[in-house]
């Protein structure tokens, strides 16, 4: 099984673009497909050889068009380092921003290794919250009252923020509640 | 199977060198030959060199990981001398060599060429001092160097674009066929798919054989006959227990290879080494001495098989200055078996006084990959 991992980006940023990069010092040779959600459909193939970054950037295109779809890189490798190391790095890109990066790093044997590396595509979370935040605007319009429009509004856009944020405010209070208990613990004579 | 063929190898090297050394040794009592031929090149781990330690001991890691896990290995603790440790590593590309591009090091090929050896050996028997040697290898010309060869980079990417395409074929028929390679695979799938691997296997096979000889080839002919410039320099020092006390400065010894790539199957070499050290083997003086070994030999022939034509000199302090002249040749035998002969004349002090010698060994290295 390739090393996959899932990239998330934002559907309002610049276009995506894939980064390969060939460790060790060896030379070799790539094929980078971008395919519809599901991979049964290619979308655009890039045949090259590994080179300078310019010449390894590939333009994935416009973002919003990229939820779901699958970055699969097949590399064959030249192994020229005396123990046969190799390196082969993925990333995707958005706006001079790395979004994430897959590798596969071992030694092969003989004179060449073929290696494969998958990014599946998503929307980032951020766009969850921002959709979410369009329905409270929308919700908001549709109450009656002005105090109970505003109270409503309050309402949701707390709720937005909670879920878009979840992960991050259970681990912040993890990270309290740990510190307050090596806190307590140090005080124990 | 490779287990077997290596445990053969080692068997017919013992046997074979055993019966040349001895032939050697009836012919000149005192084996200068061997003396001389180990010490004028510039040796893989200099470190592991000066402490007399053979390659077995030596450690290469490739990561930091590999390296850091060698050294802890090695001792239980910072301030003790391990029985017998050898580690010879590349710092910079130790450092930067899992993201290093082919282009970064074609930049700065000395850089990474730069190679550093640490040796240690301890007297576990008592009575003797525990050593310890470091040194650094450099490489200022190294036309076998494969990155920075254009002839095996060209050969290799011809080899890696056809594994590439065929590779790249497989996935687009498989994407064609409806097989999805992400997520769960049904039963007929796998069939299908693995009727198109075979086929790949197949092409694979046929489209590539040739790519590899070519890239074989030229890996060879990189190594055989190529202009070289290595020097390397190291230290030894030497303490009398495990645990650093009484520390001992040893030696100190510098080695120099100069090799020229003389038009078509001619190479020229020369070899010198220097050192200001002491003989640990002499147990009258511990005294530092200067010695010095030099070299000039010239190949003319090809990978398969040479001739080689040889002088060497060395010198040791109050002891009359060693000559040798050496002709002779190295065949390929096999694939995996060479046989190396040569037949001079060798002298102590002044060069009339000398006696005729001969040398031979049959080496079998098994291919590995």
């Amino acid at each position: 099984m390739a090393p996959t991992i899932t990239v998330h980006f934002r559907p309002g940023g610049g276009p995506l673009s894939a980064l390969l990069r060939s460790g060790f010092a060896n030379p070799g040779s790539y094929g980078l497909t971008l395919l519809e959600p599901g991979a049964k459909t290619i979308v655009q193939q890039w045949t090259t050889d590994f080179g300078t970054t310019a010449q390894n950037t590939h333009v994935l295109g416009a973002a919003p068009s990229q939820h779901g779809r699958v970055v699969d890189v097949i590399a064959s490798i030249g192994l020229l380092d005396a123990s046969k190391s190799y390196s082969l790095f993925l990333t995707v890109m958005q706006d001079g921003k790395e979004l994430g990066t897959v590798s596969d790093s071992d030694k092969g044997t003989g004179l060449t290794k073929l290696v494969e590396l998958i990014i599946m595509l998503s929307a980032a979370p951020v766009a969850a919250a921002t959709a979410s935040a369009a329905a409270v605007r929308r919700a908001g319009r549709s109450v009656r009252t002005r105090t109970e429009r505003r109270a409503e509004v309050k309402r949701l856009a707390k709720k937005a923020i909670a879920s878009a944020t979840d992960k991050r405010k259970t681990s912040a209070t993890g990270a309290r509640k740990a510190a307050a208990k090596t806190k307590r613990a140090r005080r124990v004579p | 199977m490779t287990r077997c063929a290596s445990m053969l190898g080692m068997l017919l090297t013992s046997a074979f060198v055993a019966r040349g050394l001895e032939g050697q040794k009836s012919a000149s009592d005192a084996g200068t030959a061997k003396l001389l031929q180990a010490d004028y090149a510039v040796p893989d781990a200099p470190a592991l060199k000066m402490l007399g330690l053979d390659d077995s001991k030596l450690l290469r890691p490739s990561s930091v990981r590999e390296l850091t896990a060698a050294l802890s290995s090695a001792s239980g603790g910072a301030t003790y001398l391990p029985t017998a440790f050898a580690v010879e590593f590349a710092p910079f590309m130790l450092r930067r060599g899992e993201r290093l591009s082919l282009s970064a090091y074609q930049a700065k090929p000395f850089l990474y060429r730069l190679r550093t050896s640490i040796a240690a050996s301890r007297d576990s028997g008592g009575g003797g001092r525990s050593r310890i040697a470091a040194a650094v290898r450099m490489s200022f010309d190294d036309a076998s160097d494969l990155r920075t060869n254009a002839g095996v980079i060209a050969s290799v990417l011809q080899l890696t674009r056809s594994e590439r395409d065929s590779a790249v074929t497989v996935r687009n028929r498989l994407v064609a066929a409806g097989i999805p390679f992400t997520g769960p695979v049904t039963k007929a799938d796998s069939v299908i798919a693995e009727g198109v691997m075979a086929a790949f296997v197949q092409e694979q096979r046929i489209s590539s054989k040739s790519l590899v000889d070519v890239a074989k080839r030229e890996i060879e002919a990189a190594r055989w006959n190529a202009s070289v410039f290595d020097a390397a320099v190291g230290v030894s020092g030497s303490t009398v227990d495990s645990t650093s006390r009484g520390g001992r400065f040893d030696g100190v010894s510098g080695w120099l290879t100069k090799g020229w790539a003389m038009g078509e199957g001619r190479q020229l070499l020369l070899g010198t080494r220097g050192a200001y050290e002491r003989d640990v083997k002499d147990t009258t003086s511990s005294n530092l001495r200067g010695t010095g070994d030099a070299v000039l030999r010239l190949y003319v022939g090809s990978n398969q098989y040479k001739a080689i034509g040889e002088i060497q000199g060395t010198w040791r302090a109050d002891n009359q200055p060693l000559w040798l002249g050496n002709l002779g040749g190295e065949f390929k035998l096999s694939s995996a078996l060479w046989i190396t002969a040569t037949f001079g004349y060798e002298a102590t002090g002044r060069v009339g006084n000398g006696r005729l010698v001969s040398n031979w060994k049959l080496k079998f290295t098994p291919s590995g990959g």
